[in-house]
């Protein structure tokens, strides 16, 4: 009988304890669950983790904990998608809190969410910076995202040209 | 024991101190951008820094930005790329295999950035209703069949020709291909290009006549031969020819073959009531080029001409199909002439006839090997090359009774006959294999890589191998077949039929692996789609997994293969004869006797219409229709073809006439879905929905 909690090891070597069920949310832990029946007192480590990102992901995973199957959930959004764009927006409440965070915190949960395999967070993670590029031109992207210009004047009047050729056939 | 894993960072060395998303992998990059990020944006977001360029150039993104966009033409353009031998149309039709396992040097050569916009720019045009368009006269008698691919397109017509055309002349390698211009240009019917957006085309229409009011008093200038034809030239020859038209047209030029064509009807004036309403731009045929045709008196004989049975659903209903009954022929043969087109953009280059000298009814084309077989009344059945000038037809002897349709595949050609037998060609070895032991006439025919399909009047698909092999028989058919399909939906083979009864089945082919096996019977479908009450004319395939079907009972269906469950219904006035789809576009096309629709493919919903976004009325029968993702072909009772080409630029639009309307163009061509009202006196040609 697997015991209902399982305890991970994070980069900062802090040990977390965690319920089977949001653990299984990620494909990874799940696997290596899958792999070692019966190891289960042991820690799992997770060195590409650090213990702050880790709550913040059991944050989501204790909010989506009775979500449909991360597998239903991506059929649906293929069969969407042979019909328009995907849907950009996010439209859970929760969500649009949970990713107004910094950056710095967005992009570690996205490296985190794409390392244990949370297939809907890593999803929300997108959907966010994609939000937050869209409709904004390249000065405003660079004033949000912390980047510094180092293209030359002519780099970019060569781009256009080319863009514009391109632009021009659609 | 796991250690830390470090992905390298999209943008390796030039990370920059405090830009955080510069730290994620090139992996994730692509997944964001590819799924989540609008394709216009990724403009701006390379502008930003060095490493967003590369990144932005990358061909990776933008293959999977194609795959997402448009499935299809991925599939397509990767199959190409190997080297196979899928054309552009039959692709849909006969797919070879949903798995690419694509070398990766093959595919480098793809330009997919390009591609991209390129299929963004269609899309476009499919939604907003501009295309060009090229009404040419090629028949003396009704367009019975057509069938087109990558590089050519052919018609068949009662009056015993087939017309070859060159399609798209930039994808004919230049070397070999290039058609020897020799003799003068000679217009044979309009041709004309323009936008044509409903809220603006009453304007155009005043304009025209406008520029027609102020030129007219100008000097005609000589039409550009071929050799000089820049664009513009041809634009100004064009544009004044057209303009002269009404003046000096209809007496003085048309000596020729007007004359026969008003003489053959027998009174009626075929010309007049086969003009397509929306070809304004009509070209006569200039007087100084004119190549007088040899004319024998019209032998006075009465066709049912040109209606495929299909069309008709149950043959024995009376339709309107009778309302073409009076259609007279010339005695045959008849020297035709030679007619040559403008080169431009992607539209036919030349076209030049294969004499048949009996009444073709089918024909099919296998467009890689440059080959079209054609079949008409008492066995008889041709095959020809199409490249060739003044190619020679070879006979196919064997059948004895009419040939009903004909499909044609590499180098390979399948005839349906009313001698109740089926027969393959090897046009290679010139040897047959005969197909027979069906109970009735055979109506329908298909070839797959291993396999043959033969549909018969009563109702009975049979299943045979390549070499003759009877391997299934479905008995559970009502009413005859009228079409064939062949489709590989989540990895099974399916043989799709649909039947004038108003069934649509689908059969799993099965391989037995022994060769003892039996012949397999069966009497009831592996799936079937029910819900047309009437015979369905038409059916095509989306992609893999999108059936499309046509019926006598006024509407068109879109049906969802995996799951067997009707998407969506099209309900129009007049019974659907004809039906394709534009596949990644998400458009049907189909036709209703006289009107020709182009609508969205929309809602997932059941019984939800979509949005008609283009109506053509013709004021003669629609006697064939064929489409693929940028053109949309169709015949017509008088020997009309009409070529809609759905790829053109913008840019290549702007005549004389599209300059002046610019300001209507600009503001009102945003809006697709806008609510303008329709131009008063043209607003029969294009139907709206607001949303």
């Amino acid at each position: 009988m697997a015991s209902e909690s399982i305890s991970v090891t994070t980069s900062d070597d802090q040990t977390i304890q965690l319920s089977r069920k949001h653990a299984q949310m990620s494909q990874t832990i799940n696997s290596m669950l899958e792999d070692s029946v019966g190891a289960d007192q042991e820690a799992i480590p997770l060195p590409n983790v650090s213990s702050e990102v880790l709550k913040k992901v059991i944050d989501w995973c204790t909010h989506h904990e009775n979500d449909p199957a991360p597998v239903e959930k991506v059929k649906k959004l293929n069969k969407k998608r042979e019909y328009k764009a995907k849907n950009s927006t996010i439209s859970d409440e929760w969500d649009k809190n949970f990713v107004n965070a910094e950056l710095r915190v967005i992009v570690d949960i996205l490296l985190a969410a794409n390392y244990l395999d949370v297939k809907g967070l890593f999803e929300l993670m997108c959907k966010h910076i994609a939000n937050e590029l869209k409709g904004k031109t390249p000065d405003q992207i660079r004033e949000r995202f912390g980047i510094q210009d180092d293209l030359t004047e002519e780099d970019k009047a060569a781009m256009r040209k080319a863009w514009g050729a391109t632009k021009n056939d659609s | 024991m796991l250690k830390p894993t470090k992905q390298p960072s999209f943008a390796g060395e030039c990370v920059q101190m405090g830009a955080d998303i510069m730290i994620l992998p090139v992996d994730i990059m692509l997944n964001l951008l590819i799924n989540h990020v609008d394709p216009s944006q990724i403009l701006n977001l390379s502008e930003t820094c060095r490493a967003f360029r590369s990144l932005c150039s990358e061909p990776h993104l933008w293959k999977g930005i194609v795959k997402k966009h448009f499935p299809n033409f991925h599939q397509r353009l990767c199959l190409r790329a190997l080297g196979k031998s899928t054309t552009w149309r039959q692709s849909l039709h006969e797919p070879l295999s949903p798995m690419i396992t694509a070398r990766p040097n093959a595919l480098q050569s793809i330009n997919w950035k390009g591609e991209y916009f390129q299929r963004t720019r269609i899309q476009n045009n499919w939604r907003k209703g501009v295309y060009s368009v090229a009404v040419m006269e090629m028949h003396r008698d009704a367009v019975t069949c057509v069938d087109f691919g990558d590089k050519w397109l052919v018609t068949g017509s009662t009056d015993g020709s087939l017309r070859v055309i060159e399609l798209r002349p930039h994808l004919h390698s230049s070397a070999t291909s290039t058609p020897v211009m020799d003799s003068p240009m000679i217009h044979s019917g309009g041709y004309h290009s323009g936008v044509f957006q409903s809220p603006s085309i009453a304007d155009r229409f005043k304009t025209s006549a406008k520029m027609k009011e102020k030129e007219r008093s100008s000097t005609p200038s000589i039409v550009p031969s071929r050799e000089d034809t820049s664009f513009s030239q041809m634009k100004t020859g064009f544009s004044n020819l057209l303009n002269n038209a009404p003046k000096q047209g209809s007496p003085a030029l048309a000596p020729s073959s007007n004359k026969s064509l008003t003489k053959s009807s027998n009174g009626t004036n075929l010309k007049e009531r086969g003009r397509l309403t929306v070809s304004y731009g009509y070209v006569p045929k200039p007087k100084t080029l004119g190549v007088p045709i040899p004319v024998t008196p019209p032998k006075t004989r009465v066709l049912t001409g040109g209606i495929p049975e299909a069309l008709l659903g149950n043959s024995k209903q009376p339709t309107a199909a009778t309302a073409v009954t009076d259609i007279f022929i010339h005695d045959l043969p008849v020297q035709l002439p030679e007619i040559m087109l403008h080169d431009w953009n992607v539209l036919p280059r030349y076209l030049h006839p294969i004499q048949c000298n009996f009444e073709i009814t089918c024909l099919a084309l296998d467009d890689h090997n440059g080959l079209v077989a054609a079949g008409g009344p008492n066995g008889r059945l041709i095959f020809s090359t199409v490249s060739q000038k003044n190619a020679t037809p070879t006979p196919l002897e064997g059948h004895t009774g009419d040939v009903r349709y004909v499909h044609a595949a590499d180098k390979t050609v399948i005839s349906a006959s009313s001698d109740r037998t089926a027969r393959i060609w090897s046009l290679d070895t010139g040897s047959h294999v005969v197909l027979g032991d069906h109970e009735s006439a055979v109506n329908r025919v298909m070839l797959t890589e291993r396999e043959a399909f033969t549909g018969t009047e009563d109702g009975i698909l049979r299943i045979w191998k390549r070499d003759g092999t009877l391997t299934h028989v479905y008995r559970g058919g009502e009413g005859s077949i009228t079409g064939i399909l062949y489709s590989i939906t989540e990895e099974k083979e399916y043989v799709w039929i649909s039947t004038s009864s108003g069934n649509i089945t689908g059969h799993i082919i099965h391989r037995p692996q022994s060769e003892e096996s039996q012949v397999k019977e069966s009497n009831v479908a592996d799936v079937t789609l029910k819900g047309h009450t009437g015979p369905v004319n038409t059916i095509r395939l989306q992609g893999h997994d999108r059936l499309l079907s046509g019926s006598t009972d006024k509407t068109a269906a879109v049906w969802n293969l995996k799951n067997g469950k009707r998407e969506s219904v099209h309900s129009t006035a007049a019974p659907v004869t004809f039906l394709d789809s534009s596949t990644d576009n998400n458009m049907l096309v189909y036709a209703t006797q006289y009107d020709l629709f182009v609508s969205s493919l929309k809602r997932q919903d059941a019984h939800d219409e979509g949005e008609v976004y283009l109506h053509i009325k013709n004021e003669l029968w629609v006697s064939c229709l064929l489409s693929d993702d940028t053109l949309v072909i169709s015949g017509s009772n008088d020997g009309k073809v009409t070529i809609m080409d759905f790829s053109v630029r913008r840019e290549d639009l702007v005549e004389e006439e599209v300059v002046e309307a610019s300001p209507a163009v600009s503001t009102t061509g945003v809006s697709p879905t806008g609510n303008t009202p329709n131009g008063g006196a043209f607003s029969g040609f294009f139907k709206k929905k607001k949303k």
